[in-house]
This record gives C-alpha cells, structure tokens and sequence, in this order.
C-alpha cells in the first residue's frame, strides 16, 4: 500500500485530504508542522508527500521541507499544495525539486489524477520503456510511461502539469489548442493567466537546452500550437 | 459670483499701508516740537522787551516830559517828526517826502480857529508832516487856497497877507513865535516875532529857511529849522488873507493854539539816545519798538523781514548731493513737500513798516503796566508775527513800552526741515519696510504655491497616487507642512496599496476555508448518499466552483502586475496581432460580429504579445458584455500620430455620465446586473489599463459620438522606424 504524507496546518483540510485519500485505497499520515514531518520522515520515507509552504508560524517552512526531504530521497514524488498562487512561489517550489505545484482550489479529483500518475511513473521507471509509449516529434521525444521528455536526447525536467501541456501540443502537432483543452489535458482549472505561465516555463526549459527551440506557436485568440520545424525534421 | 481672490502679497501691501500712519504720527510730534519752540520763542521775545526796559526804567530824561505826561494826544495838534530816509530838497515840491496817508495830517474844518465869514464853509486847508533828518526839522504845508495873497514888497506890515506863524518852545523851555510872510515865490527866512508890527524892524531867523511855491491848488510851504532851537512843543498858525483889497485875515487854522506856551501842541521828535541804547538791542534780530504812553514811536530799531527767531548762521543752505537720492528728493519729494508744507514767505507785507503809533489792544494792555505777547498774522495773512511788550516804569507810572516783534519764519523754516527730515527717513523705513515683507511674502506665496501643485500633482484624478511628495528641508511651518503633507501622501499610498492588495490579499485568505468547504463536500460526495443529499452536495459544488473563479479572478491582477515585472517586450506587428485575434473571438463566440479595420500599413510597437492579447481580450469581453449578438462589434486599427490607436466600439448601453474615468479603476463596475452567471468584479478594465501603463500608452473608455454606444480607446506608442 502506498503511503502518502500530508503535511498542512490546517486541520480541517489534512483530514480531509486524509480521508479522501484513505477512501482510494492509500495509506496517509498526516503532520501539522515541518519539526514532526521530518522527524518521521528520517525514520520512515513516504512514497509521496504533499505539502503546503506556510506551516504553522514558518512562512517558507515547506521549502525546507521539501529541501529536507530531497536530501533523503530524490526520487520520492514532492506536491506542493499552496493558497499561494504566485509565480514566484511556483518557481521557488519547483527549484527545490517538486514534481507539482498546485493551488489549493483544485479539486480533489484533479489532486488524486496527478497522485496515481505520479507513482505510476514511480512504478514505470524502474521496468523497461514500452516502445508504444513513445511520442516522437521532431527533435521531441515524449515517453508516456515515465513522464519523462527528451529533447535532442536530452532529458529535461517538466513538473506533471507541465509534462501534460507539453503532451497534449505535440501529440496533436500543427493543431491549435486552446487554453481550455490544455487545462482539460492537464486537469486542472486555473485561468487563461496561468496557462500563459505554464507556457512560458515550458518554453523556456527548452530554450536552456537549444536557443534555437521555436516549436512552440502562440496564436493569439485561440491558444497554442506545436510545429515541428523543417531544419528538426530533416 | 466668483469670489474675488486677494493674494497674499496684496494683503501685505494693505497691512503695511498701516505705516502711513507714522508719517502722521512724525507730523504730530514736530507740531508739539513747533509749539514747543514758540513758546520759548516768546519767552526770550519778553526776555528781550524785558532787557530793554530795564535799561530804560528810571530814565526820564530820554522821554519827552512834556508829551508823556499829558493825559491825551491827539494827532493833530501834538506833532510827530517822522525819521526821514532822504535828504529834502527844499523847492516847493513834495516827492522826496515819500509820505504816506497816515503821516500826512490833513487840517480842515475842525482845526479852524479863527473864520470871518462863519457862515460860509472854510475854504481854507492844508496838509502837514514834519519830518527829521540830519539834525533838521523839516516840515511843509500844502495849503488849498484859491486866492493866495502875497506881502505887497513894500508893505512892512507881516500881517495883511497869507502869512504861517510857527510857535514853538525852546530847549530852554522858552516860547519862541516866529512868522513867515513872503512877497513872492520863491526862498525865505523867519523872522523873529515881537510886539512891533513893522517887518523891517523884526529880527530875521535865518536858521529857519524854506521855499514858498505856488499851486495849482495854492501853495506849499516847505521849510526847515535845526532841532537845536527846538524844544518838546510845537505849533503852526496858517493865517490867510483871502482878499487882496482889504487885506483882513479872514481865516486862521492852526495845529494848536500858538499864542500860549501851555496850550502848544507838543512835537515828538524820536530821541536819538533811545535809539542808540535800542541799536545795541539790534543783533537781537528782533524788530524792537520803544513807545511813549500815547502809543507814539519813540525808537525803533531792526527789521521785521530779517526777525525770524532764528539765527541765520545756522541756517546753511545745504545743497543736495548729485545722486539719485538727491535728484529724488529734488524733482519727487521738495515739490510734494512744498505743496504739504507752508514755506515760510519770503516777503510779506508788514502794515507797521513806518508806524508811528501802534494802537492796538494789545499795546493798550500793555500801557496799563502788564506784560503782554501776541501772535497775529501779517497783513497778508503769509506770516505769522509774534509781538512782546514790556513796559518802562518810571515810578509807578508806565512811562512806555518796548515792543519787540519777530516773525515765527524761522521756526516754521526749522519746523520744515525737521519735518522733511522726518519724511524722508519715514519714506525710506516704509519703502524698505513693505519692499521687505513683500520679498518675505513672495517667497512664502511662493513656496506655498509649490507646495499645492505639488499637492496636486500628488494624486490624479482618480485619486490614486500619482507622483510621490518630496519634503521641504526648510525647519518653519511651511517646512512642517510640507513634510506632514509628504507623510499624509506617504501613508495614503500605502492605504492606497493596501487597497489595491485588498483582493489579492482577501482571496489567498479565503482560499483555505474554500479549500475545506471544497474538500469537506468532495468528501461527502464519495460516501454513499440518497438523492436528496446529492442533489444538495451537487449544488454547493457549484457555489463553491464559483466562489473559486471569484477568488482567481480577484488575485488576477496581482499576478499580472507581477508578471510585468520580468516580461519581455519584443516587436510586434500590431495588425498581424490583431487580426490572428480577431479571427480566434469569431471562433471562440460565433454568435457575435466582429469587424476589423486595419491599416494596411504595419503598426509595429514594443510590446509583450501575451499582454496585449490579454488587454485586447478585456476590451472585447466588455464590449461583448453590453452588446446584443445581433450587432457588430467594431474593432479599428489607426495610427495618430507617433501612438497606434485600436478602438473597439459596441452597440449598447451607455456610460452613466462622470462614471467613464473610474471605470478603469479597481472594483469599479457598472452592470445592471442581468447578467448573473459570470463574475463580475470590475477588474477586468482595471487590468487593460495597467496593462496599457506597462506599454507606456493609455486607455479611455467613453461614449460613442453617436450616442449609440461605447468605445474603448487604446494608445500604444509606434516604434519610430
């Protein structure tokens, strides 16, 4: 049985969360500051944990959390979940090694798709990659299985959302999609604000790898599109 | 009516008018300091009068013993030798007599002693004077006789013709009668008169001689004789013979009764002894008087033009520096002091130049032994004459009076130069004084008018904080209210930040009970429920979807104004933009119009695509929002000068008046509220307009012209190629 690890102040939305993740069948603890986590953490490692920034009196006490935690694990799967809705926390959480970072208003069912994808792609990497889980555009590798996204061989990072965004342009490649199917394709509700956030990191993690990266097409009153440059293609 | 507005400066000027006052108060003041100097002007006139008279107290023998004793003088019959100017010639003629009305006695009617016919009018007069001059009594008669009778040449009786008889008394005090009776025109001697009627026989006065001349009118009798001979008494008998035939004195007319030594009319002639003591009083300046008991001139002495009180040495005619002060007080201020100030008259006319007998109330006082002054005015009424009067005792009886008299000239001359002193330093206090305070008053107008531009630049019209409020350093209460005002403007600001944080700040508040809310139904909605409760749970799903999109949009703008601060403005063609969006809005809301016009020139400006969508994207929700699916919603591109201008127009409702500028401010919006399924928070426009900030251009949002709708105008600035 997976276990997850809440870390909230508020009580009322811990429980909640606990509950609704015990009703899927996960096994939860539940810590009301960072002190107690990590104390539990150092005995025992959750195979997820959620996490909200501002604990109890520490206004940043998630992200020395998440640092914490990192340094026992790498590989265990870190969602922020946060009132705070502003990039630069967004940025701050992410740096430290979360795989999301999401806004409390999400609905539980939003939460729980990304919680199963998650150790989904813990359990995929370990086992070989399924050669039909491969998407290839261009330069553009995605593998669906680990959620995982090469560019020109290189691996780069993407959070869950991100990785969704990315998925649903290039599988429907030359293909306007609004930003109201990428929030569908990524499951979650936000406004148009955000996506144009999404899109912007998104472009510019690939940017790091290829300054020459132009896949990416706004077009402007509809949404995005993925082409695949000729020079890529050849 | 507008009120009239009085500046701070005018007010100064006005108050310091107040120093007018001062030239007033100054004039007061050299008014007491006049009187003040009058005063002792007239003490030291009496000390003068006074001075004299001592000298003269006891001194009977420079009066005339005579005349001062009688009770009465009376003008015509005792004599008053008038000092002479100039030598006289004696020829019969008149003009170098240079007499006056007063000194010329005219004896008629009532000095008629003696008339034949009593019943007829006398037809006889004559006019008198006699005068002093050079040791000489000088005398004449200016007869009006129609019928002159001259002494038939061998006749050697005196008496059967117009003949004058002079009586008079010795310095020994002895009677003397002498007569001149002529046969023709021409010079003659007196003779001695004694009891023998034969003219031959009488002894000849040659120390008595004249000139008889014959007039239109009669004769003149003009002669002299040495004031050795004469006494303190003196009278003249004209007798005249009117026809030549009988030769009988018809009329006689005398000055006194000149058969008797005790009714002779006495002579006053003006005692030199007197007038020496009195030329010694002279460099009083005064002019100096001394006068018998009868008011009669017995000396005088000086000048009434040149006693002005003062000592002329210390009057120096100062003459004023060539400077511009000096020109100023020349050509400005001398005429305006001139036309303020009575300047002391040069010439006036003084009606007692050559009295003889002052007779006024005040000499009259003065003879009844009291000290006396008094001011009166020249005859001219220019100047003012202050008289003192002092009277000689001899025993208990006043003997006379030295009156001495000054004009007030130079008081008033030193009254003038104190004053016009005074003046002009008042003038230059009061100059430099309102030039001062009104320098000082400008500058403090001047820094509070800085003060409220920079009061009014501080906030816009919309009332937000528009430029920030630098402090005065200067230590005053201008400088303490500046820097209040600066931390007024400080602390509204960050009320005013505040305010603008409230929503996003409200909205990450709120996100957690929403969050329990949320997870709490989401919970219940798992468990097993009947249809009822689903329908419940249902519902508050939705209440609380919403309430979400409330808080998101509320946060919206904080996480645009975050978002400016790291993007990056690239070139964008502003046509392609527009049409690719234009085209997406068709997509996106087929069931309403939209018509672009563009230029077909490209507009490119410096701007972050994504913005721009995002304020064109507010723009045309607006627009979509008042207006009916039926009407087209016009978007046109324009270019104006160096700003591309988008407008997007809608057919609808129109703005409720002096709405349209708080329109674009936060949490303002003016729905009519039939549109319930969306929120609706007034930020959408706020957002367009700091999006249209961020891009350096502006944003109004007004009535169409033809009142058919709205229009939402956008300036963004062109790149200049």
């Amino acid at each position: 049985m997976k276990r997850i690890a809440i870390v909230e102040d508020e009580k009322s939305i811990r429980e909640n969360y606990a509950d609704l993740m015990k009703k899927h069948g996960y096994q939860v603890n539940t810590y009301a500051d960072r002190l107690t986590a990590i104390a539990a953490f150092e005995i025992a490692l959750p195979d997820l944990a959620i996490i909200d920034i501002g604990l109890g009196n520490e206004y940043d006490g998630g992200f020395l959390l998440c640092q914490a935690l990192r340094q026992l694990s790498l590989s265990v799967p870190i969602i922020f979940l946060t009132a705070r809705d502003n990039d630069f926390d967004t940025i701050s959480g992410l740096r430290l090694g979360a795989d999301d970072y999401l806004s409390k208003d999400i609905g539980l069912e939003h939460l729980m798709v990304r919680i199963s994808a998650l150790f989904r792609r813990v359990d995929l990497l370990q086992k070989p990659t399924d050669h039909s889980s491969i998407l290839e555009r261009g330069c553009l590798t995605i593998d669906n299985d680990k959620m995982q996204i090469f560019w020109a061989k290189q691996l780069l990072d993407f959070t869950v959302t991100e990785f969704w965004i990315v998925h649903a342009l290039a599988s429907r490649a030359g293909i306007v999609r609004s930003r109201q199917q990428l929030m569908q394709d990524a499951s979650m509700v936000v406004d148009d604000n955000t996506i144009t956030s999404h899109i912007k990191r998104i472009r510019k993690k690939f940017l790091s790898v290829d300054a020459h990266f132009n896949e990416i097409t706004a077009v402007y009153g509809m949404g995005y599109r993925w082409d695949i440059s000729q020079a890529e293609n050849s | 009516m507008k009120k009239r507005r009085i500046g701070l400066r005018a007010k100064i000027i006005l108050l310091s008018s107040s120093l007018l006052i001062l030239p007033w108060l100054g004039y007061q003041y050299v008014w007491e300091m006049e009187n003040f100097l009058r005063q002792g002007q007239e003490q030291s006139l009496i000390g003068t009068t006074r001075a004299l008279a001592s000298v003269l107290h006891e001194r009977t023998e420079l009066f005339n013993e005579q005349a001062s004793f009688l009770d009465d003088v009376d003008s015509g019959k005792d004599l008053y030798a008038y000092d002479l100017k100039q030598a006289i010639n004696l020829d019969g003629l008149l003009s170098d007599w240079h007499r006056s009305a007063y000194q010329d006695v005219f004896y008629g009617q009532d000095y008629v002693r003696f008339q034949s016919d009593k019943n007829s009018p006398n037809p006889i007069s004559f006019n008198h004077m006699v005068g002093k001059y050079n040791g000489y009594l000088y005398a004449y008669l200016q007869v009006n006789d129609k019928s002159p009778v001259f002494r038939e040449s061998d006749s050697s009786i005196p008496e059967q013709n117009d003949h004058l008889i002079i009586a008079l008394s010795t310095p020994q005090g002895f009677f003397q009668r002498y007569l001149i009776a002529v046969d023709k025109e021409g010079w003659f001697n007196a003779y001695l008169m004694s009891d023998s009627d034969n003219i031959n026989q009488l002894q000849r006065e040659k120390r008595i001689q004249g000139f008889w001349k014959l007039t239109a009118t009669g004769y003149t009798i003009e002669f002299r004789l040495p004031l050795t001979m004469l006494g303190n008494k003196l009278g003249f008998s004209l007798h005249s013979v009117s026809d030549p035939k009988t030769r009988r004195v018809d009329n006689i007319i005398a000055t006194s009764n000149t058969l008797n030594l005790a009714q002779l009319g006495t002579v006053l002639v003006p005692s030199p002894e007197i007038e020496h003591i009195v030329q010694g009083m002279s460099h009083s300046k005064s002019r100096i008087w001394v006068v018998d008991r009868h008011q009669r001139v017995i000396a005088k002495s000086g000048n009434i033009h040149q006693a002005d009180g003062v000592w002329t040495g210390t009057q120096d005619q100062e003459n004023p520096p060539d400077s511009l002060w000096g020109k100023l007080q020349t050509q400005l201020l001398a005429p305006l002091y001139d036309l303020v100030l009575s300047q002391p008259p040069a010439e006036f006319i003084d009606e007692l130049q050559d009295a003889t007998r002052l007779n006024s109330s005040f000499i009259k006082r003065a003879l009844e032994g009291q000290l006396q002054s008094s001011w009166r005015f020249s005859k001219d009424n220019k100047a003012i004459i202050l008289s003192a009067a002092h009277p000689i005792m001899l025993g208990p009886q006043v003997m006379g009076i030295v009156v001495a008299e000054e004009t007030t000239n130079g008081i008033r001359m030193l009254r003038n130069k104190a004053l016009e002193k005074l003046f002009n330093v008042l003038i230059s206090i009061i100059f430099v004084a309102t030039l001062l305070l009104f320098i000082f008053t400008s500058n403090i107008a001047r820094r509070i008018r800085k003060l409220r531009d920079q009061a009014n630049k501080a906030i816009d019209d919309q009332g937000r904080i528009s430029a920030s409020f630098i402090p005065s350093s200067s230590s005053d209460e201008i400088g303490d209210l500046s820097r209040s005002l600066s931390d007024m403007v400080t602390r509204l600001g960050q009320y005013h930040h505040y305010l603008e944080q409230l929503s996003s700040r409200l909205s990450h508040e709120l996100r957690t009970p929403v969050a329990v809310v949320r997870s709490s139904l989401e919970n219940l909605s798992l468990l097993p429920q009947n249809d009822d409760n689903k329908k419940y749970i249902e519902r508050s799903l939705q209440g609380i979807n919403r309430l979400n999109r409330i808080l998101t949009s509320m946060s919206e703008a904080t996480r645009i104004e975050q978002s400016l601060q790291d993007n990056e403005k690239q070139t964008i063609i502003l046509n392609d933009l527009l049409s690719s969006c234009v085209q997406g809005y068709q997509m996106t809301y087929s069931n309403f119009d939209f018509q672009l016009t563009s230029l077909s020139r490209p507009l490119t400006v410096d701007a972050d695509p994504d913005l721009i969508v995002q304020l064109l994207d507010k723009l045309i929700a607006n627009a979509m929002e008042f207006s009916a699916p039926q009407d087209a919603i016009e978007i046109t591109l324009t270019a104006q000068a160096d700003f591309a201008l988008l407008v997007v127009s809608n057919v609808g409702p129109l703005l409720p008046e002096n709405m349209a500028d708080q329109l674009l401010n936060s949490m303002v919006s003016v729905r009519s509220g039939n549109t319930q399924d969306k929120v609706h928070l007034g930020l959408g426009l706020f957002i367009a307009k700091m999006i249209c900030e961020f891009h350096l251009g502006d944003i109004k949002i007004h009535n169409r012209r033809d009142h058919l709708g709205v229009e939402g105008m956008v300036r963004l600035p062109l790149i200049k190629s």
